[in-house]
């Protein structure tokens, strides 16, 4: 078999739609052939990726219309303006927190994906576990009535990060994790309770609120007041 | 509850959540959804009958489904965002060299590509010829195999073939476009 013959029968191979001698055939191509094994892999992703993509798709935009009815336009176009400008103005946004503000800020407008969607701690700390290797564990989050939808994963400056969405009598906040023993921390306020320390910064209308444990860095970001971020954030010490 | 109704329900059951799924991409909002898989399952109530029950396929509430869309793309009020091209107009469109390269995607790592995918998925399949969109649907949304999808497009299994090929390179065509413009946006955003 020639890498042209396997090009045009590799869908129906990786759709278990060959007989099985010319399956077995196409098979030991794959094992010898690089690149054809290359475009094998990619296609298998893509087809993954798409039945995943489909069926989340249906529980967010199911989520989405039960639980988001008064995310208000005029916070989407507050976050919008303040994106832009910061786009405008930084660039080159190359810091972990300079992303982490985009990132955030497409994810609470939903122009980002949420990749799980479930109200149950465990589901969600079980998949974003898996996806990032970060040893991340949700807590019962019960200062206040916080309700959990989601996460998704992403990259920061090249590390990999969890985001969980979050909401406050339906105003949306994210909770960002990400592997790190530093807090970027320039131009933000020290805020001290017992032994623990957090810090806390407003920037371009959203309010961030960020704490280091043990290898991992926590954000909460949202439009939400600082102190009710710092409620979100404590629980997860 | 009776025989026919449980016959029905043993029959419906399992396709529910694959039907779902499909009226989704057939309609362009979640209420025209939800109505298409009613009339769907309206339909198949009124021509079920637990004698005839081992001649019904998988593929025989899509293909109800499937007539109940394009009836609608006739009747006003009702968005249907899969609209495929006239068959004598496909020939055209379907001809393509089957052993040609595919093209390749921008080099990217693992975690990378999962991302990307994840953003750009939808929004590559939303781009591709909808009669070639539609089988690629019957197969990963609706799950089924390709002698069902024939039965449900009433063509031959080669056709199926042919334009399951056809929708995946054309999704992977969209893919690599999207991938040189998410490159230069994320130069920006990361």
């Amino acid at each position: 078999m020639i890498c042209s013959e396997v090009r045009e029968y590799l869908f129906a191979f990786l759709d278990n739609e060959l007989p099985a001698e010319f399956s077995i055939e196409l098979q030991g191509h794959l094992e010898r052939c690089p690149r054809c094994a290359h475009d094998a892999e990619t296609e298998r992703a893509v087809g993954h990726h798409l039945h995943s993509a489909l069926n989340v798709s249906t529980e967010a935009s199911r989520q989405h219309r039960l639980r988001w009815p008064r995310l208000v336009a005029g916070f989407a176009a507050l976050l919008a303006l303040a994106l832009a400008a910061r786009m405008v103005t930084r660039p080159d946004a190359e810091t972990l927190f300079d992303q982490l503000l985009v990132e955030s800020g497409e994810f609470l407008q939903r122009q980002r994906p949420i990749n799980i969607t479930s109200a149950d701690r465990s589901v969600v700390t079980d998949w974003l576990r898996r996806e990032t290797k970060l040893h991340l564990t949700l807590p019962a989050v019960e200062a206040g009535p916080w309700t959990l939808v989601g996460g998704r994963r992403c990259t920061l400056a090249g590390r990999p990060a969890a985001f969980v969405l979050y909401e406050f009598d339906d105003v949306p906040a994210a909770l960002v994790v990400v592997s790190g023993d530093q807090c970027d921390v320039d131009g933000m306020e020290p805020v001290r309770s017992g032994d623990d320390t957090r810090w806390s910064s407003r920037r371009h209308g959203l309010n961030v609120v960020v704490c280091q444990r043990d290898a991992l860095l926590l954000h909460a970001v949202s439009t939400l007041p600082a102190a009710r971020l710092d409620d979100l954030v404590r629980a997860h010490n | 509850m009776g025989e026919s109704k449980r016959a029905f329900l043993a029959h419906m059951q399992p396709l529910s959540r694959k039907l779902d799924l499909v009226a989704r991409q057939y309609t362009a909002t979640r209420h025209d959804a939800c109505d298409l898989v009613q009339e769907t399952l309206l339909r198949g109530w009124r021509g079920f009958s637990p004698d005839d029950e081992h001649t019904y396929s998988r593929a025989w509430l899509f293909v109800i489904m499937r007539n109940i869309a394009y009836e609608w793309r006739r009747v006003a009020g009702r968005r249907i965002r899969l609209v495929p091209m006239p068959e004598s107009e496909l020939t055209d469109v379907e001809a393509f060299e089957p052993g040609a390269p595919l093209l390749p995607l921008p080099p990217m790592d693992e975690q990378r590509f999962r991302e990307f995918l994840d953003d750009r998925i939808l929004a590559a399949l939303d781009d591709i010829e909808p009669s070639f969109r539609e089988v690629l649907l019957l197969s990963v949304a609706g799950e089924l195999t390709y002698r069902e999808i024939s039965r449900v497009l009433d063509c031959p299994l080669g056709t199926v073939m042919s334009r399951m090929a056809r929708a995946r390179r054309q999704l992977r065509e969209r893919l690599a476009a999207l991938a040189g413009s998410a490159g230069r946006v994320k130069e920006v955003a990361r």
